[in-house]
């Protein structure tokens, strides 16, 4: 009897425990193969861990290997008001949160107290030095919990406004925006990776089960031709003119004068790459690139070494300077100080409007042009920067009776800077067109050299080699004692250029009778010239508005730093 | 009473068992079976020995990505400290700070000294400026 028993009830146990067993398996089976798909995205997205990798931008570096821009690691720093304010100290929070935050007292206060919120945001990109400082505080008096700081990259420039225009800045979305961010864009990104797995109950990524695994790319390194201690000197000579002479702002470009490559390119007013978001558009111009303007006298050795180049020229000959004003097609051509008659090569060295407008005229206005054409004026010089603006050279079928010989003294023709600068730079370089650039090399993070480049495009022999080096002779008179360039001479050197005032064009059309735009364009050392320099004042509002006067001392200074911080011995290199 | 009692029942016992000759079966050792159990028993322990190992790797290499991320950032915060540190703007007025007068040498002061091969070769104009190899440029 006991035996039945303990088998009967053996036996309903088993059965429970089968039917157990069996209906959890149904319910398994069913569960898997059945179409659940609410079910499964719910899984998914509990279970699922997907993290997208950052890499980072590459880097831009002067010719020195100097860092002009890089990423660096920034946080946001957010807060849990509703932990906060169950388990933290809001009040002595608070206080200490103001000490370490660029944020307003008022709005930390504003957020903490939030409490249906369990998210908000202080501050975001916070340098690594600062968010430490800030965490070591709240860990040291137990205020931490409920502060979140977020890994960030962000953009960083250690130098500031130096070199702004250049280098440009990248946004916060980290594309490049301006400069050489913008324009070397697609070799500076690094290329994201991406890891694909699971996680546990508390979010932490289960190793284990990684599926996916790419790693991120750096984007490659960009050297530029520019030294950033150069552009130092440059940017305060700059600085120190303008403060001087009351002007708006100025720009100036340095260049070797064999290669091409761009030492120096400052632009004032400029900005902070850093703070781009706080400045308005206008200062982050690059003028030597973006303001077209008439280049005024400075034009003058180009013509003449045109003329000279053709044969109508000898420098020794007199021409009849009309003592100051030439009625020329009815209209008057005046000099600054007038001159009964002039040699050719002291209309160069007292910069006579009427002299060079009969020099220019011996000329064709297509034989002109062609030189124009030449020089690479109405044509971009294709630097490696954006927004370059070709300037304005009309063709002979667009003069009208007055233009030949306006367009000779820099007038009724439009340049950048760096146009002036590069045509200059026939006359320093022995006749031959270069061109100038501004990226010497770009590596991958491996070491692979993507790009390099020694030398600019060479372009045409457009003045023969004697006549570049007459050229030279008669630029150096200027900057000789009774030139109007004498004040941008450099103690030890030999310095050749050419002094320019250019009225600005008012809105109206007519040229303004007060601003005025003042510059200088050279070489040095004048025999074997190892740079081109040139510099403008833009609308020098003091006593002195010249090229002569306002500058030249700028360009010596200028040419100064530049010697010395480049170790130009005073015959050139050979 | 019931202490003899059993005590006869004991003895009755034994003595009906006495002569009895034990029936006993001795089996052989089913040795592949026990030897298929071992290894299967084996197999599983190596397995959670291997699985815990793998976790605990797999947690080492989670924490040494977070530590070569830290690092990283870390050597970025450190480049641009340095960089802002040599900056000009930084170095003059640490020339200031420190009442030293440097200047930049005159050109009597300078000696130029030629590779005259590497000049000849046509590695151009940029030599006179500067020579950067690539650890100057933080790579390799």
């Amino acid at each position: 009897m006991n035996q039945k028993g303990v088998l009967i009830r053996a036996a309903l146990a088993g059965t429970f425990v089968l039917l157990l067993f069996s209906a959890l398996s149904i319910r398994v089976v069913h569960l898997q193969l059945g179409k659940h798909e609410a079910l499964r995205e719910s899984y998914k997205r509990r279970v699922v861990y997907r993290q997208e990798l950052q890499g980072n931008r590459g880097r831009i570096l002067d010719r020195n290997g100097h860092t002009l821009a890089q990423d660096e690691g920034r946080k946001h720093v957010a807060i849990d008001p509703e932990f906060i304010h169950r388990h933290g100290k809001p009040v002595e929070l608070q206080e200490a949160l103001t000490r370490f935050l660029r944020v307003e007292p008022a709005l930390i206060g504003t957020r903490l107290a939030d409490t249906e919120r369990r998210f908000h945001y202080l501050e975001k990109f916070v340098d690594q030095r600062r968010a430490d400082q800030m965490m070591g505080y709240l860990k040291e008096n137990a205020l931490q919990r409920g502060v979140v700081l977020q890994e960030v990259n962000s953009r960083s420039y250690p130098h500031g406004n130096l070199l702004s225009h250049v280098v440009g800045f990248a946004n916060r979305e980290g594309a490049g925006s301006l400069g050489i961010e913008q324009e070397m864009n697609r070799y500076l990104r690094g290329k994201g990776g991406l890891r694909v797995g699971e996680k546990d109950g508390r979010r932490r990524e289960l190793v284990t089960r990684r599926r996916v695994q790419i790693d991120p790319e750096d984007g490659a390194d960009v050297t530029l031709t520019v030294d950033q201690y150069l552009q130092h000197g440059v940017e305060e000579a700059l600085e120190e003119g303008i403060r001087e002479y009351n002007a708006l702002g100025g720009w100036a470009v340095v260049m070797d004068v064999k290669t091409g490559a761009i030492l120096a390119m400052a632009s004032k007013p400029d900005f902070d790459p850093n703070r781009f978001f706080e400045f308005e558009q206008e200062r982050m111009r690059n003028r030597n690139l973006r303001m077209i303007y008439e280049p005024g006298s400075i034009m003058k050795p180009l013509v003449f070494g045109a003329a000279l180049n053709e044969g109508l020229v000898d420098p020794k000959e007199m021409i009849d300077c009309e003592h100051g004003v030439w009625i020329h097609r009815r209209r008057p051509l005046r000099d600054y100080h007038p001159y009964a008659e002039l040699s050719a090569e002291d209309v160069l060295k007292k910069s006579s409007n009427i002299g060079t407008a009969k020099i220019a005229l011996r000329m064709s206005p297509e034989k002109l042009y062609t030189y124009f054409e030449e020089f690479g004026f109405g044509q971009r010089t294709g630097i490696e920067l954006p927004g370059e603006e070709a300037g304005i050279s009309h063709p002979p079928s667009r003069w009208d009776s007055l233009t030949h010989s306006r367009v000779s003294i820099g007038h009724s023709i439009s340049v950048t800077a760096l146009q002036m600068a590069a045509a200059m730079n026939v006359i320093a370089n022995d006749g031959r067109k270069v061109n100038p650039f501004m990226i010497q090399e770009v590596r991958s993070p491996h070491g692979t050299v993507l790009y390099k480049q020694e030398q600019g495009p060479e372009g045409a022999q457009v003045f023969r080699p004697e006549v570049a080096q007459e050229m030279r002779r008669l630029m150096s008179r200027i900057v000789g004692p009774g030139g109007t360039g004498r004040r941008a001479a450099v103690e030890g050197y030999t310095v050749a250029g050419k002094t320019g005032t250019a009225e600005k064009i008012m809105s109206d059309g007519t040229y303004s009778e007060r601003a005025n735009i003042a510059s200088f364009a050279g070489f040095l050392p004048a025999e074997n010239p190892a740079l081109t320099i040139v510099v403008s004042i833009d609308e020098p509002r003091g006593e002195k508005r010249t090229g002569g006067s306002v500058a030249a001392p700028v360009f010596r200074r200028i040419a100064e730093h530049a010697v010395a911080c480049l170790t130009i011995p005073p015959g050139g290199f050979e | 009473m019931s202490r003899k009692k059993t005590q006869s029942k004991t003895r009755r016992r034994s003595s009906s068992n006495r002569n009895r000759k034990l029936k006993a079966e001795a089996r052989p050792l089913p040795t592949r079976s026990v030897l298929v159990c071992s290894s299967i028993v084996c197999m599983a322990l190596a397995y959670l020995w291997l699985s815990s190992r793998t976790e605990a790797l797999a947690q080492q290499i989670k924490v040494e990505e977070n530590a070569l991320t830290d690092l990283r950032r870390d050597v970025a915060a450190e480049e641009v400290r340095w960089n802002d540190m040599i900056g000009p703007r930084n170095l003059k007025l640490a020339l200031k700070e420190n009442n030293l007068n440097m200047d930049w040498p005159k050109p009597e002061q300078v000696l130029h000294i030629r590779d005259m091969a590497l000049w000849e070769s046509g590695r151009g104009n940029l030599n006179h400026y500067s020579s950067v190899d690539d650890r100057e440029r933080g790579r390799h």
